[in-house]
């Protein structure tokens, strides 16, 4: 059967339809104003960066590259927080590249780039702090990252 | 059949579906809204970020006290007993603040140090209008 939509019909539709709106730009305003909270990010790279850096000139790159080290154990940094996909933590030789120690996202390495990128800056991507260490003559490059925006959940 | 009329007799119905419609639909939107123009999604946000910040300088034996105060002035107006307001899972190395009945914020430290039991709430002597969180910290399982 060939049905034409009443007037009353298109009317709810409509109605509807102004409510979606309504809607997005609600949700758009409380976003845009409350979303971007607190942003503990970079601060917390720079603790984290604290900590490895202290660990690494306490343990030595003997230790610290070696296959059985355990950075629960030698650092007092939770290797379960750094695997939780949302770190990321990478030190090795400057020059060689070779050997590294590295936990977290690997990806990290790239986007950590582009959240500073300039245009190209993103509030997706982590926030991460880099540098050099020189110890005993030697440098070594770190680079840490965390994405961690903490979670709400219900009930 | 003659039907003029009927779409009139209909109005009301159809005035009484868009008021539910609207009622229905403002009524969700605002009940979402309170949790934020009351500032407690802000407020488990950043008290959970502070506490995850501390643990992460913290040091075994080292014994904290805290402002909490407008974190617990919205939980108890929330009818929340101060028990139930802050939660370390030192197992997960997380901390959970919940301001609310319906929802809470958990925010995760890498420090390798855990919370010692009987962490509390308490009101600070002479004061009527200060709370503050008192905890110990203590070295987790792992660390040597």
């Amino acid at each position: 059967m060939n049905r034409r939509a009443s007037g009353e019909e298109i009317a709810l539709f409509m109605f509807l339809f102004i409510m979606v709106i309504l809607l997005a730009g609600i949700l758009a305003g409380v976003y845009s104003f409350f979303n971007k909270g607190y942003d503990f990010r970079l601060a917390e790279s720079s603790q984290l960066r604290a900590a490895l850096v202290s660990c690494f000139t306490r343990e030595g790159p003997d230790v610290f590259f070696a296959t059985f080290f355990n950075i629960t154990l030698s650092c007092g940094i939770s290797e379960e927080v750094l695997l939780d996909g949302v770190h990321y933590v990478r030190l090795r030789d400057a020059e060689v590249r070779s050997p590294q120690f590295v936990r977290g996202v690997t990806d990290y390495e790239t986007q950590c780039d582009l959240s500073t990128g300039g245009a190209r800056e993103n509030a997706a991507y982590p926030r991460c702090v880099s540098g050099n260490i020189t110890f005993k003559g030697a440098t070594y490059s770190y680079l840490v990252g965390s994405n961690q925006h903490g979670r709400r959940s219900t009930a | 059949m003659n039907t003029r009329g009927s779409a009139g007799d209909n109005l009301a119905l159809w005035y009484l579906a868009y008021f539910i419609f609207g009622v229905l639909f403002f009524s969700i939107v605002f009940y979402w809204l309170s949790s934020y123009s009351n500032g407690e999604a802000l407020m488990e946000d950043f008290y959970a970020k502070e506490l995850a910040r501390i643990l992460n300088a913290a040091r075994p034996g080292d014994d904290i006290y805290l402002d909490v105060t407008e974190a617990t002035a919205l939980a108890f107006d929330n009818g929340l007993a101060k028990e139930n307001i802050f939660y370390f899972d030192t197992g997960r190395r997380a901390v959970e603040v919940r301001l609310t009945p319906r929802s809470h914020t958990r925010f995760s430290y890498f420090n390798e140090v855990a919370v010692e039991e009987g962490y509390a709430v308490e009101l600070v002597s002479g004061s009527q209008t200060t709370n503050r969180l008192h905890f110990v910290v203590r070295a987790a399982g792992g660390r040597l």
